[in-house]
């Protein structure tokens, strides 16, 4: 889940308080107060999206400058906010300083809680997506182990067994500190709320004592303001007297841990700490090579504490995802297991595990004690959830989801999540196995080897499975031949995931017909008839083990080259999966897959026309669709006419105009000059200073000219001016002859005023070379540029 | 690489069903929707709609992948396509060209500073015109009309040493020198630069002969606001940033330019820039006291603000200060 952070830069201005506000009341966004650039260089540095508003200038500048590795990236944004507007220089500086954002103080509030989300929710979709695609591929995997007949067949033998192991172990264990681990951890996992922001502020302070934990904890629920939490939480502590049960819990526990657990785990730790390894659900494999570092020393109650699972989703920055949002809320959730749960659970063991990164938590055995105590808190429902494992495996996993629905983002979000939650009630919780301390141990070696064969795609598989059953099975007083049921047992046992997976997978499939969308009761309710199956402990051996992990890893090899296997019918699914897989082969489904993301319309249209009806008409047509739609899209390419307009002629005029003692004469054969140059015209130029008198010619361009195509009517213009001088010096208005520019000769008179008063005009012929009136305007223009020449000789200057 | 062909609709068929998506593009609107789906038929009813907004500006498109369907189902060959089409693959071929001819010489090392020394000791501008010339030729040509309209310009007077042209060029290698390097801001300071004073044609050249008595002349104060007069003549709708800036490159920053009397942060920095750039070429070239000055020597007039008769220093402290690194033996 991508967290929403905003920054706001102190000091705020009236409408960032307002806006502050108004963010206070939106859950999904953190908010972050800052008054120093070292305070925000601190943050900046650690937050994977942000957007900082701030309200001054120089502080904005101050902060691009400081923090310019971070803030120039596409995941943080910058918005100034401002009353004034900025000038376009001092904009362009802050743009590219990093400031991505310059708004108006009069902007309303909600604009900005818009910018913020749009600039949040491409990110979360984005990673939606990427969750899908995992779980997806995930699937394809765990689709191969569906196929085993045999284990469907064994299922019930299987689960019978371990009912009855379960019943076992309750007797025995009865109301151990299990429980009031849960209530610790209960207590613990209300710290998730906002455990990221805790990590920032207390360092990640893992060696603190648990008093310290606490207060931490409480620091940081009095620092969230809008948390509803913090008001439900006091009152929830009292009623279930957190910090003393948080406390017991924690010495029994580690009481237990000593008494019982630790010479034993100590032997099987290296090998347990190998699977840690291996078991790399997630990217955090320098945090685990830690972890497992610490192993011996932490003992195996980590392994199974699903306190460390907490303790690791502390880690990943993502606590509150699972929390319950009010005390209320809380009992709501419980409620159903209340009657079901032994009574020293009380109204504190209610809460289950819901976290997407539990399964991978599970194996995080080796968190340091301290660790566990501050952050960790799932262990709820293995620890009284007795009866429910009796009655049925279904129940906890129901149990589990009915919990992570309460949790909307976890609910609503993450089908990854949901496949791990089952796999965490199924697998995760050795302390309360019913084998008893012993068979928890060989329970919890199990589950490492399980996990070793989820994550059979990784190399560590190498792993000597065998010599470390036969460990485990001589801790287990088994006899020598023993040891060899222990891992397909043990890998059946994890199995449930797989098998829930793939459960998920067919059921998927089942319902893309209905085009339903596939909801968290949907899946839970389907997962019923697929429920995980143990495998028979005496009909697989290890060499079928070996056998079933090879060919585990040719298929899922072969589906990894098909992401689009989700999309296949079964029928498809297991031919495919059926086919011999050869390296570098890609499927045709994987190719349109690849196509529909790049809209690489070239390609399809090539592999349509070699493969004609070979590919998905409907798959063809989602891409032509997608393709179109981005095409709608793009901007229009325009390049614009390099067009000078004639100004190039008025620049060269008027340098003119700055020489010593020009001649008016030569400012006339420049203004001809530039109209015989783009349109081969001449040009005459008369002032007349009164209206009753002859136009007085200053200028004559037509008698000089006979090179161009107008030689011909220059010849016989005087005549034609003698005709034509009075109606020239009628016109008031430029004017051309033909407006529609289609004569041959087409002329053009322009009119001279200063101040009102009629000075002169000149007259122009064109030999059709105007065609059009942006030409028309360009001739007009250089005919008006003579006007100041003409002023100088209306004024008495002359036209020398 | 052209991504939509422009069409019209006289080359469709009705009734004929196309294998390719037929896009309209509004230019007003700069909205483009499906005009017809591949693979539906074009209908009576549809191409007259096409037709009647084609007459009002709009045009049809195809995909430049679907060129040669088009080609082969629709009533149009290649030449009539790229007829169509010339403009804009005129346009891309003139860039292409530009970009293969002055690309390599912008590569070459330029050293402001140096040039603007020769410059001032030989009163060649020449190495620096040809300079800007090669660099404003590499101006793209897609990104807005007045930056085309400005290689077009400077690709026409950047050939001649004149006053106008030294001082748009000078405008523009202070503007890179105080940091402005966007295109279109760069266009805007050239165009600003070589069309301040388009404004003087329309007054009687009697009124420039004597330079010092021009701030009393009522008509010489008016031409900033004649100049934007004349641009408009060209009928072609300039930038408001050059009409601004040519409003106000008279403009001192304590308020004594004209014509507005403006001062301070009201005026803008292309606008300074223009303006310090016309003083120091015109004082250089001897039209401010009739005698030409060392180009170095003016801009350190204006670096010191010396109080010289004809120069006003009234600029931003900065601006003044960025010319000191301008100078040879000035510390920047």
């Amino acid at each position: 889940m991508v967290e929403r952070n905003i920054i706001l830069f102190h000091p705020l201005s009236e409408k960032l308080t307002k806006l502050k506000a108004e963010l206070e009341k939106d859950e999904n966004l953190i908010l972050y107060d800052v008054e120093s650039i070292d305070e925000y260089n601190q943050i900046i540095g650690i937050l994977e999206h942000s957007i900082t508003f701030s309200s001054d200038k120089a502080i904005t500048v101050e902060y691009l400058e400081n923090a310019a590795n971070f803030v120039k990236d596409r995941n943080s944004k910058n918005t100034l906010v401002l009353q004034a507007s900025l000038d376009p220089m001092e904009m362009k500086q802050l743009q590219e300083m990093g400031l991505n954002d310059i708004q108006r103080e009069e902007i309303p509030e909600r604009v900005f809680l818009d910018k913020i989300d749009s600039f949040f929710s491409p990110l979360e979709i984005a990673e939606k997506r990427a969750a899908e695609l995992k779980q997806k591929e995930e699937a394809n995997t765990f689709k191969v182990k569906v196929q085993s007949s045999k284990k469907e067949e064994s299922y019930n033998t299987n689960e019978k067994l371990r009912i009855e192991k379960m019943a076992v172990y309750d007797e025995e264990v009865g109301q151990k500190g299990n429980l009031e681990i849960s209530n610790k951890s209960t207590n613990l996992f209300f710290g998730n709320k906002d455990e990221k922001k805790a990590k920032r502020k207390t360092d990640y302070n893992f060696d603190s004592p648990v008093g310290e934990l606490k207060k931490d904890t409480d620091i940081e629920f009095e620092s969230h303001d809008v948390d509803p939490l913090k008001k439900a939480l006091p009152e929830f502590e009292e009623k279930n007297n957190y910090s003393q049960k948080q406390s017991d819990s924690l010495n029994l526990e580690e009481k237990d841990w000593k008494e019982k657990d630790r010479p034993q785990f100590e032997e099987v730790s290296p090998e347990l700490s190998k699977k840690s390894h291996d078991i790399d659900f997630d990217q955090q494999a320098g945090e685990k090579k830690k972890k497992t570092s610490e192993f011996k020393e932490e003992g195996i109650e980590r392994k199974s504490n699903p306190l460390d699972l907490d303790a690791e989703v502390g880690g990943k920055k993502s606590g509150h995802a699972a929390f319950p949002e009010t005390a209320a809320e809380i009992k709501t959730q419980t409620s159903g297991f209340e009657e079901q749960l032994p009574e020293s659970v009380g109204s504190t063991g209610e809460f289950i595990p819901v976290d997407k990164k539990l399964n991978k938590k599970a194996v995080d055995f080796n968190i340091n004690l301290d660790e566990r105590k501050k952050k960790s808190s799932y262990d709820f429902d293995q620890t009284g959830n007795d009866k429910q494992k009796k009655s049925s495996k279904f129940n906890e996993k129901n149990s589990s989801k009915k919990t992570s629905s309460l949790d909307s983002e976890l609910a609503k979000s993450d089908k990854v999540k949901d496949a791990n939650l089952n796999f965490e009630a199924e697998g995760t919780h050795p302390d309360n196995s019913p084998l008893g301390p012993s068979k928890k141990q060989s329970l919890a070696v199990n589950k490492g080897l399980s996990f070793d064969e989820v994550d059979s795609e990784q190399t560590n598989k190498k792993l000597d499975l065998k010599e470390h059953d036969m460990d485990v099975a001589k801790r287990l007083n088994l006899p020598e031949k023993e040891h060899e049921k222990i891992r397909p047992a043990s890998f059946e046992e994890q199995n449930p995931l797989a098998k829930t997976k793939s459960s998920d997978i067919e059921d998927r499939r089942e319902n893309e017909t209905k085009k339903s969308v596939f909801s968290l009761d949907e899946r839970s309710n389907t997962k019923k008839s697929y429920n995980f199956k143990e495998a028979d402990k005496e009909g697989i051996s290890t060499s079928k083990f070996d056998e079933f992990n090879q060919e585990v890893n040719r298929k899922q090899g072969e589906l990894e080259e098909n992401p689009l296997g989700d999309n296949l019918s079964r029928a498809d699914i297991e031919t495919k999966s059926q086919r011999s897989y050869r390296p570098g082969e890609e499927s045709e489904l994987a190719k349109n897959n690849y196509r529909e993301e790049v809209l690489d319309y070239r390609a399809l249209k090539d592999e349509m026309k070699l493969k004609g009806s070979a590919l998905d008409p409907a798959q063809i047509k989602a891409v032509r669709e997608k393709l179109i739609l981005k095409l709608l899209e793009e901007p229009e390419l325009e390049y614009f006419p390099t067009e000078s307009y004639g100004l190039e002629y008025l620049v060269l005029y008027n340098d003119f105009l700055w020489k010593k003692n020009i001649p008016m004469a030569q400012l006339f054969k420049f203004a001809h000059f530039s109209l015989m140059k783009e349109f081969e015209a001449n040009m005459s130029i008369f002032t007349n200073t009164d209206d009753d008198s002859r136009p007085f010619k200053i200028y004559d361009g037509h008698k000089n000219n006979k090179v161009n195509k107008l030689a011909s009517f220059s010849s016989t213009f005087e005549d034609y001016e003698t005709k034509k001088l009075v109606k020239w010096s009628q016109v008031r208005l430029p004017q051309w002859e033909d407006e529609t520019f289609q004569l041959d000769i087409n002329e053009f008179i322009y009119p001279f005023f200063e101040d009102n008063n009629y000075i002169g005009f000149c007259v122009a012929h064109f030999p059709k070379t105007v065609t059009d009136h942006t030409q028309a305007r360009k001739a007009e223009l250089f005919c008006m540029m003579v006007k100041g020449a003409i002023l100088n000789i209306s004024a008495g200057g002359g036209a020398q | 690489m052209i991504t939509f062909y422009k069409v019209v609709s006289e080359v469709f068929e009705v009734e004929k069903i196309y294998s390719f998506t037929i896009f309209l593009y509004d230019k007003e609107r700069e909205n483009r929707v499906v005009a017809l789906k591949d693979g539906e038929p074009l209908e009576n009813d549809t191409i007259e709609q096409w037709k009647s907004m084609e007459e009002k500006g709009a045009y049809l498109q195809v995909f430049n992948e679907d060129k040669d369907e088009l080609l082969l189902q629709a009533n149009i060959d290649e030449t009539y396509l790229n007829e169509l089409n010339s403009e804009i693959l005129n346009s891309m071929k003139e860039q292409e060209y530009r970009n293969k001819k002055y690309g390599p010489l912008r590569e070459q090392s330029f050293v402001l500073k140096d040039e603007l020394a020769v410059a001032s000791e030989t009163n060649d501008f020449k190495n620096l015109m040809n300079r800007a010339h090669l660099e404003i030729m590499c101006f793209p040509l897609y990104l807005n009309d007045l930056v085309s309209t400005t290689t077009e310009l400077v690709d026409k007077l950047f050939i001649r040493d004149i006053l106008p042209v030294r001082i748009a060029t000078f405008a523009y290698f202070l503007a890179k020198h105080n940091k402005i390097e966007d295109e279109l801001t760069l266009s805007q300071i050239i165009v600003s630069a070589l069309l301040k004073d388009i404004g003087l044609t329309m007054i009687s050249p009697a009124v420039l002969s004597e330079y010092k008595e021009l701030t009393n002349r009522d008509l010489y104060l008016k031409h900033p606001m004649l100049s934007i007069f004349v641009l408009s003549k060209t009928g072609k709708d300039f930038d408001k940033h050059v009409k601004r800036f040519i409003l106000e490159h008279h403009e001192q920053y304590d308020g004594s330019g004209f014509p507005r009397e403006k001062r301070d942060k009201y005026i803008d920095m292309p606008s300074y820039i223009i303006n310090l750039s016309d003083q120091i070429l015109s004082y250089s070239s001897g039209l401010v006291t009739g005698k030409e000055a060392k180009l170095t020597d003016v801009i350190r007039y204006f670096y010191k603000r010396s109080p010289v008769d004809g120069i006003n220093s009234s600029f931003p402290d900065h601006l003044l200060e960025s010319l000191g690194s301008l100078l040879k033996s000035e510390v920047s």
